[in-house]
């Protein structure tokens, strides 16, 4: 029972940042590698806030989640956008270089310190007791906010006129903007709510472990349920993140943890050698040669 | 004042950024204030950055701040210390590089605040260039330090742990305080020494009729604590001993007691703030450092200062360790006298006495067979709820160094 | 190189035909001389550094192969560096295989492991080698991590000095040397093998995969071609940087050194010989003068203490500025400089346009 509920909190972590992630390739055609340094940046900034203020923790989260959005879209607007018609690998390089460059700010100011962040943010510590586990408060949050996060944004595409806006500039951008849609002004914002994941990622980690330099390989594992999945599909976001997560912990509890490292990557592996598209991703990547 | 604003932790990161911003390139590199003349010449290769440098980077910190006030005040017979801090990221490759810009750079001693995969190159620079090479901060003591049977003339150990000793205090304390119905649990890093910190309990306690319900070596970058927690929680450990960096404790603690958990956990680092931040009260620290703050160690203070003068990132009671090494290296060189060779500092440091000010339990005394010391001293330390304050389990015991 | 054409440099005109001017060939004698000579001019420290290079060389050179003239991107090369380092150290330790058994051992595993990454990613366009890639280079790093900590107590594999006739491998001399000839000979078969058949196919899926498919080129299996070379490559270079270095450990394989050998292409000059090598040079070189510039400029503590992230820090501005501004990378950079005294002699006339 509770390794069910460890693959569920694993995988609503993972649901977090693979959702970014899949926003940010769907809407703009970029693989942001710098996602999971702006996961550590979330943190961070949430640190900072709580430290600077001390407001109460919700207020701290919600002031971050603003920042962050500002920062996802300065990121597309300042960096991305003057490459995003160049060969595809200069914009993944792109948001290489500014991970690195957010990172090395991280460790020069904060150092390598372990921070933590509930300390900081005094949370609440309620839990329940529900069929024989605890159920915590801030776990709890985190199934929650992950699922939420996922259907505001998969729901906001379908239904919302900016969604439409951005399925058009991503499926052709040249006549999207004949049609008077700038895809500039659709893409900055989307880069902005894609942070949003990644900030809410960096609290619950930061919350539930600690907040240091190094969470950002942490960040970069969101990568594989998100490709598992199917980069480009959400239908493919919560199976995906599942069955990573499952892989993941069945194979710490039952194997051994130093192979539950390797364990997501082999599933990305298969998952890519048999259906290169991802679980639920459309082949439209394939080439017409 | 405006350098207890720096001081003041919360305030911290954004200070530093100011700071940052302020300090524009004037500051030389090496600072020889007070000391003149021909200097004394240390080198010092570190675990300054890289994930989990933490728990080494306030050594080199405290040691650099230590040399600086030595400096400050005149110097040692007379003469400055020059330093040369290098960085190795606990990597065997950079740890290699460094020993042989150390070697070339001709120093009278080489010390070393890393981890243990980067010792080989150290040990075999020290043995052919003949320079003396001492362990210093929260590195671990070589083997080569110790009397197995004899030390080897060129190295030397000033730092806080000593594996065997340090195994051999965790497992009695545990063999102690939990009683004989409760399951011990082992949680590792999987990393070498860490590894063969787990290794070595589990015999132990196994020579001592107590099996180990469960034995855990997890990864580094970890995300998600909870199924290494559900593993111990199955197992029915109400006991857990654990050996490596900092960073699982909390992880594997915060998960397990969000599952339920009830047990205690004995860690080996000597973080006092982070006792602090935790709260928990039954997570035990067991360290050969005094917890500063907590004790109100009257040398903090000294430690503050002289910290502010090299614009030290971490907190004056995180220092203390390289402070130690500080306090040695000045004995040491003091007593080679001037002018010093390496050949001539290697045999004055094989006859050394040092008092560790109250930092560690006792001297580090080293003979010619022993470049350790001939006791290992412990502390544990817990956070008292009802106290809301650290408080310390257990005063200075000794584990005599075989 | 497309560009030729449009390039009116006589380095150009230069490698295109088989015989070099006069004051190429003088160049070419007083470089080479320098390089035989540098053992006995360098400190051990320079040398070592010079080693480096050679091996930035031959890895930055493979990647180039893929990078600049398929078109395609591999975010796994520092895995696969990996497995050239490992298997060199598995069969050193476990075979005592001598240096050119291993060199082909570990090639032949680089080539196999990039046919079985390269296989499924091929019909497909852009991302998805990039990803998979990544893939593997995770899970060669994983994987080499767990090999490490089972089998060497997680320190490391020390890679024995090896007989290379009457000299050792682990001469540093001796190694210099045989670095650097390897480093000649890559260049020497990457330069040919675009001007072969193969080569020019390559360019053809490159630049207009329809049109080539047309003509007779199969985009498929060219981009796989590719890959399986440059994984073979990348391999080699790893094993080489395993004798080199006398020691593999799994921390020196990181993500960051993908983005090195990604740096040394993209700053070095894409789809270029010389641009792969100066890219690799001047990587390999920037820490270390980053650090003696620290040494020499007065600088706060914090600098020198925190040396690799300002030596990170720099990195990445270089990258995105050649990413932004000089695309074509420093090859790219010397032509717009010298063409500087001219532009401004004739004012107006804007450089010859380079091929995209």
């Amino acid at each position: 029972m509770q390794t069910v509920a460890n693959v569920v909190l694993l995988g609503s972590l993972y649901l977090l940042l693979a959702t970014g992630f899949v926003l940010i390739y769907r809407g703009s055609r970029v693989m942001n590698l710098a996602y999971g340094d702006t996961m550590a940046l979330g943190a961070y900034v949430i640190l900072l806030v709580a430290m600077a203020s001390h407001v109460n923790w919700t207020l701290a989260v919600l002031l971050a989640l603003v920042i962050g959005v500002l920062i996802g879209a300065a990121m597309y607007w300042l960096f991305v956008r003057p490459v995003q018609d160049h060969p595809v690998y200069v914009p993944i390089l792109v948001t290489i270089a500014l991970g690195i460059l957010i990172r090395t700010c991280i460790s020069l100011v904060f150092t390598s310190q372990n921070r933590y962040l509930d300390e900081v943010l005094q949370i609440p510590k309620y839990s329940v007791s529900l069929a024989h586990l605890q159920i915590n408060f801030i776990d709890a949050a985190l199934v929650g906010t992950a699922l939420a996060y996922l259907l505001v944004v998969a729901l906001g595409l379908r239904r919302t006129s900016f969604g439409i806006r951005m399925e058009a500039v991503a499926e052709n951008a040249d006549l999207a903007a004949l049609r008077g849609i700038s895809p500039a002004g659709v893409l900055a914002p989307v880069w902005g709510i894609a942070m949003i994941g990644a900030v809410l990622a960096g609290f619950f980690i930061g919350v539930r472990t600690t907040v240091s330099p190094d969470i950002w390989l942490i960040g970069l594992k969101g990568l594989t349920p998100a490709l598992v999945g199917g980069l480009s599909s959400f239908r493919g976001l919560v199976p995906g993140c599942l069955l990573v997560a499952a892989t993941e912990v069945l194979t710490i509890q039952y194997i051994d943890p130093v192979l539950g490292e390797v364990a997501p990557f082999l599933v990305m592996l298969a998952v890519l050698w048999v259906r290169p598209w991802g679980l639920a991703g459309k082949p439209e990547q394939i080439a017409r040669v | 004042m405006v350098s207890h604003w720096f001081q003041d932790k919360s305030r911290m990161p954004a200070a530093r950024l100011l700071l940052a911003a302020a300090v524009s390139g004037v500051t030389p590199v090496a600072v020889q204030a007070a000391a003149q003349g021909e200097p004394y010449s240390v080198g010092l290769s570190g675990y300054i950055t890289g994930p989990g440098a933490a728990d080494h980077a306030p050594s080199v910190e405290g040691f650099r701040a230590y040399i600086e006030r030595v400096n400050a005040r005149g110097g040692i017979n007379g003469h400055p210390v020059k330093l040369s801090v290098l960085d190795d990221r606990a990597e065997p490759a950079r740890g290699a590089d460094n020993a042989r810009r150390l070697a070339d750079e001709k120093h009278h001693l080489v010390t070393w605040a890393s981890l243990s995969p980067t010792y080989r190159p150290a040990l075999a620079s020290a043995e052919e260039s003949g320079v003396p090479l001492m362990f210093i901060g929260n590195a671990s003591c070589p083997d080569q330090a110790l009397p197995k049977p004899k030390a080897h003339p060129m190295v030397f150990c000033a730092s806080s742990i000593l594996i065997g000793p340090d195994l051999e205090f965790v497992v009695q304390y545990a063999l102690k305080l939990a009683p004989f119905s409760t399951k011990i649990g082992l949680l590792a890093a999987d990393i070498p020494i860490s590894r063969f910190g787990a290794d070595t309990q589990e015999k132990q306690f196994q020579s001592a009729g107590r099996q180990v319900a469960e034995k855990l070596a997890l990864p580094l970058a970890t995300s998600d604590y909870g199924p290494a927690a559900t593993r111990f929680l199955s197992a029915g450990v109400g006991w857990i001993n654990q050996w490596g960096p900092f960073g699982q404790v909390v992880g594997v603690l915060r998960a397990a007691r969000s599952q339920g958990w009830k047990g205690t956990l004995l860690s080996s680092v000597p973080f006092e703030n982070e006792l602090e931040k935790i709260r928990d009260d039954k997570l035990l620290l067991a360290t050969a450092v005094a917890f500063a703050k907590t004790v109100k160690h009257p040398g903090l203070r000294e430690i503050e200062e002289a910290g502010r003068a090299i614009g030290a990132t971490f907190q004056p009671n995180q220092l203390t360790a390289g402070w130690v090494g500080g306090i040695v290296v000045e004995a040491a060189l003091k007593a080679c006298g001037w002018p010093c060779t390496p050949a001539q500092l290697a045999k004055a440091m094989g006859t050394l006495n040092v008092d560790t000010q109250g930092f560690f339990g006792g001297p580090i005394d080293w003979t010619p067979e022993n470049h350790a010391r001939s006791k290992a001293y412990y502390q544990v330390y817990r956070w008292s709820s009802e106290k809301g304050s650290i408080v310390r389990e257990l005063d200075w015991t000794a584990i005599p160094i075989r | 190189m497309t560009s030729d054409a449009a390039r009116p440099t006589r380095s150009a005109q230069g490698s295109r035909g088989r015989f070099l001017a006069l004051w190429q060939a003088v160049w070419l004698i007083a470089v080479l001389a320098i390089i035989v000579a540098m053992p006995w001019i360098a400190s051990a420290f320079w040398l070592g550094i010079l080693r480096s290079c050679a091996i930035a060389v031959i890895g930055a050179l493979a990647l180039n192969i893929l990078i600049g003239y398929t078109g395609q991107i591999s975010l796994g090369h520092g895995g696969l560096m990996a497995l050239g380092a490992f298997s060199a150290a598995y069969l050193t330790n476990t075979f005592d295989m001598p240096f050119v058994g291993v060199l082909i051992v570990a090639s032949a595993l680089g080539g196999i492991v990039g046919l079985i990454a390269g296989l499924p990613g091929v019909r497909l366009r852009g991302l998805y080698l990039a990803v998979t890639t990544l893939g593997v280079h995770f899970a060669v790093i994983a994987g080499a991590t767990l090999y490490q900590s089972k089998v060497a107590m997680g320190t490391g594999f020390r890679i024995p000095s090896a007989a290379l006739g009457p000299w050792q491998t682990g001469d540093g001399r001796v190694m210099y040397y045989v670095l650097m000839l390897f480093a000649a000979a890559v260049t020497v078969f990457t330069a040919n093998l675009l001007r072969s058949r193969v080569g020019r196919a390559w360019i053809a899926v490159r630049d207009r995969d329809l049109a080539a498919e047309a003509m007779g080129v199969h985009a498929a299996r060219t981009k796989v071609e590719a890959f399986v070379l440059t994984s073979a490559l990348t391999a080699l270079a790893g094993a080489l940087l395993a004798y080199n270095q006398r020691f593999v450990s799994v921390e020196a394989f990181s993500f960051s050194l993908t983005i090195q050998y990604l740096a040394m292409v993209i700053i070095g000059g894409m789809a270029s010989i010389p641009g792969s090598i100066l890219g690799a040079f001047f990587i390999t070189l920037l820490p270390p003068a980053i650090e003696w510039l620290v040494g020499v400029i007065p600088t706060p503590d914090t600098v020198s203490t925190q040396l690799f992230y300002v030596q990170e820090g720099l990195f990445a501005v270089l990258l995105l500025v050649f990413l932004y501004v000089e695309p074509r990378g420093l090859v790219g950079l010397w032509p717009r400089l010298r063409a500087i005294p001219s532009r401004l002699r004739k004012r107006g006339r804007l450089p010859a346009p380079m091929h995209p």
